[in-house]
């Protein structure tokens, strides 16, 4: 028999949104919904407190923000870093570097840079955070299009349910396309992650497999995420409290939706 | 825990050794070495493992598909279209699913535009041409949109990009997606065609050898980059009276922990990642007739699989690395190699460690000269990676 999977924990970044508790209050704070430029990398980066300085300084702001949302979900979770299984997902990974290699090439010797390429990889961020935290168990780097964030967390879901572990961070992100390529697919930074596990006390609430299903209703992100590869995530990230079942479109295009079922008083679904 | 075995059913590929799976398997027997001129001008020396001749242009209603690794996806796939359109049959579209390893996706097609576009050093930089669709060609799911779309699939699929481990870490997706009833079957594999991103880098970082590498061997001058596209089909159960090729039976995934590039020195995730293959099918290391190494042929990435190897099977056990013949097939290097592990497991052979000898006196495990005949029961087969990422599969012969 499948055991029951639930949700327990939440992580979040973009530019002037540095965590759940912001994006949740943005009807009270309007400047969190602010449009973000989507054409160049933002100054800002993430804390992503558990890499060091050194370590870092090579990274994109898509490794860090991966990090950072999940060091988030993972803590809010109350998981140790050390221990939980990792799911990446990002539709475009290492976008701005494979894009600044390209330029490398085509200047001076046209050898690009060994800092760069060793963090061009797709588990650059997986690699980073199980360095960084001493974790030694499982992890993974997944993308699919645009049902990148189903995928992962079908692939996170499945670790759970399939006794490979019992606890698991499913993350996706990503950074702003560089030219010459940008048009293709204008997306500001954005980072989510979700934190599940096979236990119910502490749980937010409990979390079906994702299915090829109909959803029930919207529920509405800021414009400035539509159309994002992110945007199921942040839906589940709203949808993580439920008061009712319901079902959670959490890809885009509709074809994925995991259903999100509230517990009573006593953990229960 | 102890899991369920799953039959692989087909398997077929392309690679450095051949066009075809029965032209790799000839000279993988042979040792022919399938090491060639790199497709691409690169400002310094360097051989590849570049499948031989030119790559079929894509058919015209998925020709907005296009790149390297497309072409590379679809002539692989030739030798098991066959069986993927029996198990839609057998288990119907939507009950086939897709998991397949890459580490850098149709990047070559940016490349090409890249270079066109940045390299005119016009003031205005020219418009994009039309028939460059990034979304369609470079994304590491691009290459496996071609492939679902050639077959005509309509199970879950995904893209599993964790570098050089990816295509060994997709039969484990594939084992949770059968053991939860989500598929049937999967089709998992590997595809990376060769780019200018990953040959200049690995040059970048010094692991690059201008000859034929040499794993395991003293004095050894690196890896060669490769090329490869490798399918197997993995199913719920084999047909009524059918032996499979092989079984599934373990896959051990761990993290070193240690270094983004370099490998923990004592192979501590490697064991790891092995024995916990070994746990999932309830065998110990004394059963294991072979090991298909990672074998880079880099001075620290032999060192450590050496000493994970010695660890955990004692100096006697037969260890190749068939990355001597193929080159460093990055994300596909799993799928090919699980592919091979399964040729030693059905054929009772296995493949001469070609350029091995004299070994590196660092190495104390056994690296055959020749080609070794004899029956195999478990092989296994590891796959490490960038970031740490370590992933070993364990494979029994098909006829119990």
């Amino acid at each position: 028999m499948t055991p029951s999977i639930y949700l327990h924990g939440r992580g979040l970044w973009s530019p002037g949104i540095p965590d759940v508790a912001t994006y949740l209050a943005r009807g009270e704070d309007p400047s969190a919904a602010d449009p973000a430029d989507s054409t160049t990398p933002p100054a800002e980066r993430p804390a992503c407190e558990v890499v060091h300085p050194r370590m870092k300084r090579a990274t994109s702001l898509l490794t860090q923000t991966s990090i950072e949302v999940m060091t988030q979900a993972a803590r809010d979770a109350g998981f140790a870093l050390d221990q939980c299984a990792t799911v990446f997902g990002s539709e475009h990974g290492e976008i701005q570097i494979a894009v600044e290699q390209m330029q490398m090439m085509q200047e001076g010797s046209g050898i690009v840079s060994p800092a760069r390429f060793k963090n061009s990889v797709h588990n650059t961020a997986a690699g980073l955070f199980s360095i960084s935290v001493v974790n030694r168990g499982f992890t993974t780097a997944i993308a699919a299009g645009e049902h990148t964030f189903a995928m992962s967390l079908l692939e996170a879901w499945m670790l759970l349910a399939d006794g490979d572990v019992e606890q698991v961070v499913v993350s996706i992100a990503e950074e702003p396309l560089p030219e010459p390529i940008h048009d293709f697919a204008p997306h500001v930074a954005l980072g989510v992650a979700i934190a599940l596990g096979t236990k119910s006390e502490g749980a937010l609430a409990k979390i079906g497999a994702p299915e090829r299903r109909r959803v029930d209703g919207t529920i509405e992100i800021p414009s400035r995420f539509s159309g994002h590869p992110g945007e199921g995530a942040l839906r589940l990230v709203e949808a993580a409290r439920p008061t009712t079942s319901r079902v959670v479109d959490v890809a885009l295009s509709s074809a994925w939706s995991v259903r999100v079922e509230p517990l009573d008083a006593a953990g229960r679904s | 825990m102890v899991r369920q075995p799953y039959p692989i059913t087909a398997y077929g590929l392309c690679c450095g050794l051949g066009r075809t799976t029965a032209e790799v398997v000839g000279a993988l027997h042979a040792g022919t070495r399938g090491l060639r001129e790199v497709p691409f001008a690169v400002p310094f020396e360097a051989i590849t493992g570049t499948v031989p001749g030119e790559l079929p242009p894509l058919p015209p209603h998925l020709a907005r598909k296009e790149s390297r690794t497309g072409r590379l996806a679809l002539l692989g796939l030739q030798d098991v279209r066959e069986a993927v359109h029996a198990a839609k049959a057998r288990w119907g579209n939507a009950r086939v699913a897709t998991v397949l390893g890459t580490s850098t996706g149709g990047i070559d097609r940016t490349e090409t535009i890249h270079f066109d576009w940045f390299g005119r050093g016009a003031p205005t930089p020219p418009a994009l041409p039309s028939d460059y669709v990034y979304l369609e060609q470079h994304p590491f799911h691009a290459f496996e949109d071609l492939v679902v779309a050639d077959l005509g699939l309509e199970g879950p699929a995904f893209v599993v990009s964790t570098a050089c481990s990816s295509s060994a870490k997709v039969f484990s997706s594939a084992r949770r997606l059968l053991d939860l009833g989500l598929a049937d079957a999967v089709l998992v594999g590997g595809v990376d065609g060769l780019c200018n991103t990953t040959v200049r880098g690995f040059h970048s970082l010094g692991v690059m050898a201008s000859e034929p590498c040499r794993p395991f061997g003293v004095d050894r001058p690196g890896m060669n980059v490769g090329e490869a596209a490798a399918y197997l089909r993995l199913e719920r159960e084999p047909r009524g009276g059918e032996t499979p090729k092989a079984w599934l039976r373990g896959v051990g995934e761990t993290s070193d922990a240690y270094h983004m590039s370099s490998p923990d020195p004592e192979g501590l995730g490697a064991k790891r990642a092995m024995e916990a293959s070994l746990a999932q099918a309830g065998v110990g290391p004394e059963v294991v007739g072979y090991v298909n190494a990672h074998g880079t042929g880099t001075k620290y990435n032999d060192a450590a699989e050496s000493k994970a190897l010695h660890a955990l099977f004692g100096p006697e056990v037969p260890v190749v690395s068939t990355k001597a013949l193929t080159g460093h097939t990055l994300g596909a290097c799993g799928a090919v190699e699980a592919i091979f592990s399964i040729v030693a497991l059905e054929q009772g052979w296995i493949p001469a460690g070609v350029g091995s000898h004299p070994l590196d006196a660092e190495v104390e495990v056994q690296v055959p000269q020749k080609v070794l005949e004899r029956p195999l029961r478990f092989v296994l087969s590891n796959a490490f990676a960038f970031g740490g990422n370590n992933a070993s599969v364990l494979l029994e012969r098909g006829a119990r």
